[in-house]
């Protein structure tokens, strides 16, 4: 199959095309060869020489095969005794793809159409070649593209610019409950749910109709009838002369996030309430306290006050058994005070609270530890301290809270003197204090209600006090948003931690001072 | 000169509502060393009266000194400590506020007033006996009273 052929048949059919069809076919922008029954390329045009990178007239007479493919060349010949046998015009080749080899051994995609001539009164084949390279690598990516929309996990929906449903997507499909072949045709209105103001269709129309993105959320409504909240981007596309030819809508359910964002909304609002009513209560128990305690001193002062007379006028004149009721009475009245005392102190850390200052610790450990002097100097005590850190805080009751520790650790002490120490280490926003003794300790079991008010761990004969000193404390350095505890075994000593906090600047702590 | 020669008793003028408060009041200024005249009032209507001489007290001695309560009824304690401050001829009279509060506001307002000195009853009786003791001491004995 190779060599050129010249017979006589051939040139009779070679001069006929030169002299008649040439020039037409010269002058087509289209290649064109004309092939014979028996394969041979009876003219090749300007436009197919060139395309297959061959000089002009250099493919006449040669086989076909020459521009097939090495794997294609066997079957090439059946192929063309088959289009003989029934020359009609067609395309080649069918669904397969075809290629045409250039001269520099390269191959081109190409699709060729055929069709019957006649030259010489013998049937040859117009055989046309489309370089259709560029095109299947469109074609590629475009499909590419399909499938990728086809299998987006969106919703996706094309329209034309007047809102004409074009195309749909799967996903469009399984999120708005309408097959693709109802959807197309009609509009997006199917979805509308009429819980949208009609604003907000002009909105998106207006929108996309100048050629911007919208971007947002719609209540929508399925083919069920059942509602869901869409989140949707609408692009407009625009054609070769600027005009929007399109408008491309992604879609996605967020009826699921919206909901859970609700409720996280609705939790935050119910938490906020909640604490403003937490603190409100708190702030009415201690105005009740307050009043309360208040209001307890006038009769107390009265039983108090007339008991003290009866004692001091008459006590010569009573019986042993009288004058044991009313030590009773006395003792009763006394601790009341007490009680009623250290309730209002307790009270006070609030209602009495001055803002928070520049305060040295220093200064206030000097402070407390001359309101304890005689005390200090009676039980033979030695307190030592660091160098104690300036901070913001109410001085009168960082007083009161020093005071009632030393003064604890003063009473509660063993049979040594009494040795204490005041440290302090910065920790983040405050300082870390430490008011350690040498005393009878506190056992674990105790060590966390000693701080709620009324909790005495001793019998009142070994050790005074109402327990309200720690609860005192224990609200002073809430007040200063720190924190109180204590470290220590029975007869071991015990120290007393406390932690003392600037506020946060914003939306920081939410206790009240 | 009154006071520091006691040639004769002290008239103290108790502006007081609560008898129990009054009968520790009594009880106090007996023990009290100063030789003194205790007159006791029930209401801020009848001290003015008292101080005015008008309405059943015509002939009502002039006191050296005004123990006053604030909450009162009828006239509350600020109103006579307002009434007897802008009085020419009454407002020599110290006055000492003796009451249950201890309301910062009602300190301030006391003194706004011009009253002498403010105090707050004790709860125990025998601290009672003190401050009774301690204001006589200054009113009575260490400061100078004007003739009257």
């Amino acid at each position: 199959m190779d060599g050129l052929d010249l017979s006589a048949p051939i040139r009779a059919m070679r001069s006929e095309i030169v002299e008649r069809h040439a020039a037409l076919l010269d002058a087509l922008s289209d290649a064109v060869f004309v092939v014979s029954a028996r394969g041979t390329i009876l003219y090749a045009n300007v436009e197919a020489s060139a395309l297959l990178g061959y000089a002009r007239g250099e493919l006449d007479g040669q086989p076909v095969e020459r521009l097939v493919p090495d794997p294609m060349r066997p079957a090439h010949r059946q192929r063309i005794q088959a289009y003989f046998r029934n020359p009609v015009r067609r395309p080649m080749g069918g669904a397969a793809r075809l290629f045409a080899c250039k001269a520099d051994g390269t191959q081109l995609r190409v699709e060729i159409s055929l069709s019957p001539f006649r030259v010489a009164s013998t049937t040859v084949c117009l055989a046309l070649l489309r370089d259709v390279t560029q095109e299947t690598g469109f074609l590629e990516l475009l499909r590419l593209r399909s499938a990728a929309l086809e299998a987006a996990a969106n919703g996706i929906c094309i329209t034309s610019p007047d809102g004409v449903i074009l195309w749909v997507n799967p996903a469009f499909s399984q999120l708005t409950g309408f097959p693709e072949e109802e959807a197309v045709g009609s509009t997006p209105r199917i979805l509308k749910s009429g819980r949208q103001s009609p604003d907000a269709y002009r909105a998106l129309w207006d929108t996309i109709c100048s050629g911007r993105v919208w971007h947002g959320e719609l209540i929508n409504r399925r083919r069920d009838g059942s509602e869901y909240i869409e989140e949707q981007t609408v692009t407009p596309v625009r054609d070769g002369n600027g005009a929007i030819s399109h408008f491309i809508a992604v879609k996605t359910d967020v009826t699921a996030r919206r909901r859970a964002d609700d409720e996280v909304r609705r939790s935050a609002e119910t938490l906020q309430q909640r604490t403003k009513e937490l603190a409100r209560s708190n702030e009415d128990l201690a105005q009740f306290a307050y009043a309360a305690s208040h209001d307890l001193q006038e009769p107390l002062r009265m039983v108090s006050g007339f008991l003290q007379l009866l004692n001091k006028r008459y006590r010569s004149e009573l019986n042993d058994e009288a004058r044991e009721f009313i030590d009773f009475a006395l003792d009763g009245a006394g601790r009341m005070k007490q009680l009623i005392d250290g309730l209002l102190d307790l009270s006070r850390v609030r209602t009495r609270g001055k803002e928070l200052t520049e305060v040295d610790l220093s200064d206030v450990l000097d402070t407390a530890l001359k309101l304890l002097g005689g005390a200090i100097r009676e039980s033979n005590a030695q307190i030592t301290y660091d160098a104690l850190p300036r901070l913001r805080g109410d001085p009168a009751q960082l007083v009161q809270l020093f005071q009632n520790l030393l003064g604890n650790a003063l009473k509660f002490r063993g049979d040594l003197p009494p040795r204490i120490t005041v440290a302090a280490e910065p920790i983040s926003g405050g300082w870390h204090v430490c008011v350690s003794d040498n005393g009878i300790g506190i056992d674990a079991a105790h060590q966390e209600r000693i701080f709620e008010i009324f909790q005495r761990l001793h019998d009142r004969q070994r050790y005074a006090g109402a327990g309200m000193g720690l609860a005192l404390c224990k609200r002073i350095v809430e007040r200063h948003h720190g924190r109180i505890w204590v470290e220590s075994e029975p007869g071991q000593g015990a120290s007393f931690h406390f932690t003392l906090r600037a506020p946060l600047e914003q939306g920081g702590h939410a206790a009240s001072p | 000169m009154k006071g520091a020669s006691h040639s004769r008793p002290i008239d103290i003028l108790l502006v007081e509502d609560s008898p129990g408060d009054v009968r520790l009041a009594e009880e106090a200024l007996r023990e009290a060393r100063i030789h003194n005249q205790l007159h006791v009032v029930n209401d801020g209507e009848k001290a003015l009266d008292f101080l005015y001489r008008t309405n059943g007290f015509p002939d009502a001695a002039r006191p050296d000194l005004i123990l006053l309560d604030l909450n009162l009824p009828r006239k509350d304690g600020r109103e006579v400590l307002q009434a007897v401050k802008s009085n020419q001829r009454l407002r020599r009279i110290p006055i000492v506020v003796l009451t249950t509060s201890d309301a910062e506001q009602d300190v301030l307002q006391s003194y706004d007033l011009h009253a002498n000195c403010f105090i707050t009853k004790p709860v125990d009786f025998d601290r009672f006996v003190d401050v009774i003791r301690h204001i006589e001491e200054f009113w009575l004995q260490t400061v100078r009273l004007p003739e009257e």
